[in-house]
């Protein structure tokens, strides 16, 4: 059964277009406020924000890997993910 | 198929004990309420915790149990697949919307739009705004009918009366800080909740491998089929959830701004909302899915426990009442469903008066006393109430939830996506042009509604034209196409103004003007500066103004200058900030304590035997 439809092409019209708006907005804001700004004021949050998209595209990354390799324990590694992310946030954004 | 599930009174004593605690915290937190402000914003003071799970509580209501759990019994874990495209808005709600309606003092999105554009916008958008909101309301409301008919054994119009009266009592006399103090613990009984019986039904099936086994490899995959079945397919649903639902969630819910505003600091609501979106919501994903998947893995392996015709709407319930190994969990986790509608409803029924009163009302008025404005609030809450039950018997005719749900809202969010969009990233986009996009976005969405196989298919991906239901999700693509394509049309035929003074801190480009809008001087390079002073030290004067007075110590440490904004709130951290208010910094004490005025102290009511925190704001 060919998953193509049910799997990675939907991953990557859902991440082209994500990465669109999402890199489109960073760069907006880079715009707006100006670079010294942003990057010198703000630079944990515009961090965040990087690791935050990387962290969300490979949730859906590894559930497809892990789907179609009947693999489950490739969900520990979300779960790793998780905690790293909610730790750096608690800890390091203010 | 809906199966009947019995309960005895220890159910009922746990359900009615339940409630009774939410109505009580909601008259509890009722008398905190002393102007609009208080009643819509909680005196804009509450941690980032506090609004991080309050929005998570908001945006989880029971239509997302009913909705989430519905899909994930029918087609798996892609039930899920939009609910973190939030992020990818991110920068520009960040750093663009929160601190343009934070620092401009936005009450309320039509407000925005008559300070923006002009206040034919406001009109429109208010219009649009209460459709949106009522929407909300009935949608709620009708899912927790579906999923407590099976228990209930009542007819659904009975439940959702029940329930709306009991939300409305509430709801008019708490207000926004009843709402958001409920909200969180409603945050964390639901996550709780739903994560239980995930675990339960795990159990009940015999382990993590019998359940992962039970499951098909596209009952697995994250993401649904590109563009079929018609009911879910992924290109639709991406469209309508995960970006007009996303933006319009996010950008134009008038629950959701109110949060923002409810922070106490710019810092604190971009903090919320990062919390929000990368650690609650996962967890709520899997909380409002799983007994879907549960279901589907128990119909795959034991139909006899559980047909495949069972009616996915009351999922998560019958599931509930398989798995849960005693009445008392059953009843735990009905009460968390509740908990979820009457976190989301309680939230958009606070919204709608806020539109109500903000945009309609005061406006109108000849100068109301705060008095009036709050006993009108109230009143509004009650009457937005009853006209959410009118809206849920009307989605009651639709089908599934999750349909009526995603048709409801992209036929509603794009023209205000739109304009919100283009006015806050686009400094030319007109009025005229706002104006246009919205009054002649409205009429393509109509005639795509009368013609849509002619207008919608070119946008359709390939998904296929069912006359009965036509487009029901990919149509908000075509409607966000029509609605963007007049108002750029628009402004670039439009002269542009001479300049943009008019707008300074309404947009992206102009947001710098807006922390010093909001200070009314200029900003201090020393915000941040926090100081910690003995209860013992304050004293609390006569003076009925909103100010503090600091001794020269104190005032050498925090390096304020007299007119800056304070944020004075009582160390202990878990309160979030209940008792704190904000307050302008006044000439140096001559005493050898702290002064707040009369007006400090009854706002925020501190315990002086306790330490107080004294931060400089903005």
């Amino acid at each position: 059964m060919d998953l193509f439809s049910h799997s990675w092409l939907p991953f990557l019209y859902q991440y082209s277009f994500g990465l669109l708006i999402f890199g489109g907005g960073l760069f907006a804001i880079f715009k707006a406020y100006g670079y010294e700004v942003l990057w010198g004021e703000y630079k944990t949050f515009v961090v965040a924000l990087v690791w935050g998209f990387i962290y969300v595209t490979s949730i859906h990354l590894i559930m497809t890997i892990a789907a179609l390799n009947n693999a489950p324990q490739l969900y520990f590694v979300i779960l790793a993910g998780y905690i790293i992310t909610g730790l750096l946030l608690s800890r390091y954004i203010r | 198929m809906t199966p009947e599930i019995a309960t005895s009174s220890l159910f009922w004593v746990i359900l009615v004990f339940y409630v009774s605690f939410v109505l009580g915290a909601g008259l509890f937190f009722a008398r905190n309420n002393q102007s609009t402000e208080d009643f819509f914003f909680g005196g804009r003071r509450f941690s980032w915790w506090l609004i991080g799970m309050s929005m998570l509580a908001t945006g989880v209501g029971s239509h997302s149990f009913a909705k989430y759990a519905s899909k994930g019994f029918e087609y798996g874990f892609s039930s899920t697949m939009t609910y973190m495209n939030d992020w990818f808005f991110m920068p520009l709600l960040l750093f663009g919307w929160i601190p343009i309606i934070y620092y401009m003092k936005v009450n309320s999105i039509p407000e925005y739009f008559e300070r923006r554009f002009n206040s034919t916008v406001r009109n429109l958008s208010t219009f649009t705004m209460i459709l949106y909101l009522i929407g909300y309301i009935g949608i709620g409301l009708l899912a927790l009918g579906s999923l407590l008919q099976p228990i209930l054994g009542w007819d659904i119009e009975t439940i959702i009366i029940t329930i709306a009266l009991i939300s409305g009592i509430y709801v008019s006399l708490g207000g926004q800080t009843a709402i958001i103090f409920t909200d969180f613990l409603q945050g964390v009984v639901l996550l709780f909740a739903g994560l239980l019986i995930f675990g339960l039904g795990i159990a009940y099936l015999g382990g993590f491998d019998i359940f992962w086994n039970a499951l098909s490899t596209t009952n697995k995959l994250p993401l649904a089929d590109f563009n079929s079945p018609p009911d879910f397919n992924f290109v639709g649903v991406f469209w309508q959830d995960g970006v007009v639902g996303s933006v319009g969630f996010a950008f134009m819910n008038q629950a959701v701004i109110m949060r923002f505003l409810s922070s106490r600091s710019v810092a604190h609501a971009r903090r919320a909302t990062m919390m929000n979106v990368l650690v609650f919501l996962p967890i709520a994903t899997i909380a409002v899915s799983n007994a879907g998947w549960v279901a589907r893995a128990i119909t795959n392996t034991s139909p006899e426990v559980l047909a495949e015709t069972t009616n996915p709407n009351s999922i998560f319930t019958v599931v509930a009442g398989i798995v849960a190994s005693s009445e008392a969990v059953f009843a735990f986790l009905v009460a968390a469903v509740v908990a979820a509608l009457m976190s989301s409803l309680d939230s958009q029924i606070n919204a709608s008066a806020a539109v109500v009163v903000n945009d309609i009302y005061t406006p109108r008025a000849k100068n109301p006393s705060e008095k009036t404005r709050l006993r009108v609030s109230m009143l509004t809450s009650a009457g937005v109430t009853i006209i959410g039950i009118g809206a849920a018997f009307l989605f009651a005719q639709y089908g599934t939830i999750y349909e009526a749900h995603g048709a409801f809202h992209s036929v509603v969010t794009p023209p205000m996506v739109t304009m919100i969009f283009l006015g806050i990233f686009w400094q030319r986009f007109s009025a005229q042009a706002a104006v246009l996009s919205f009054v002649l976005g409205s009429v393509f969405i109509v005639l795509g509604i009368i013609y849509p196989f002619e207008l919608i298919t070119p946008f359709a991906h390939g998904t296929e034209f069912v006359p009965e239901k036509p487009y029901s999700y990919i149509r908000a693509l075509y409607n966000l196409v029509a609605c963007v394509s007049i108002g750029v049309i628009v402004t670039l035929f439009t002269k542009p103004p001479k300049n943009y003074d008019h707008i300074k801190g309404l947009t992206l480009w102009t947001i710098k003007d807006g922390a010093e809008h909001f200070k009314g001087a200029k900003v201090n390079p020393n915000a941040g500066i926090t100081i910690t002073v003995p209860g013992s030290e304050i004293i609390v004067s006569e003076d009925e103004n909103n100010k503090i007075c600091l001794p020269q110590k104190y005032m050498d440490q925090i390096k304020g200058n007299v007119g800056d904004l304070m944020y004075i709130s009582d160390k202990r951290w878990y309160l979030g900030g209940l008792k704190s208010t904000h307050a302008n910094l006044g000439s140096v004490s001559k005493f050898d304590g702290v002064i707040i005025s009369k007006d400090v102290q009854r706002h925020a009511q501190f315990d002086l035997s306790r330490d107080l925190i004294i931060e400089l704001e903005v």
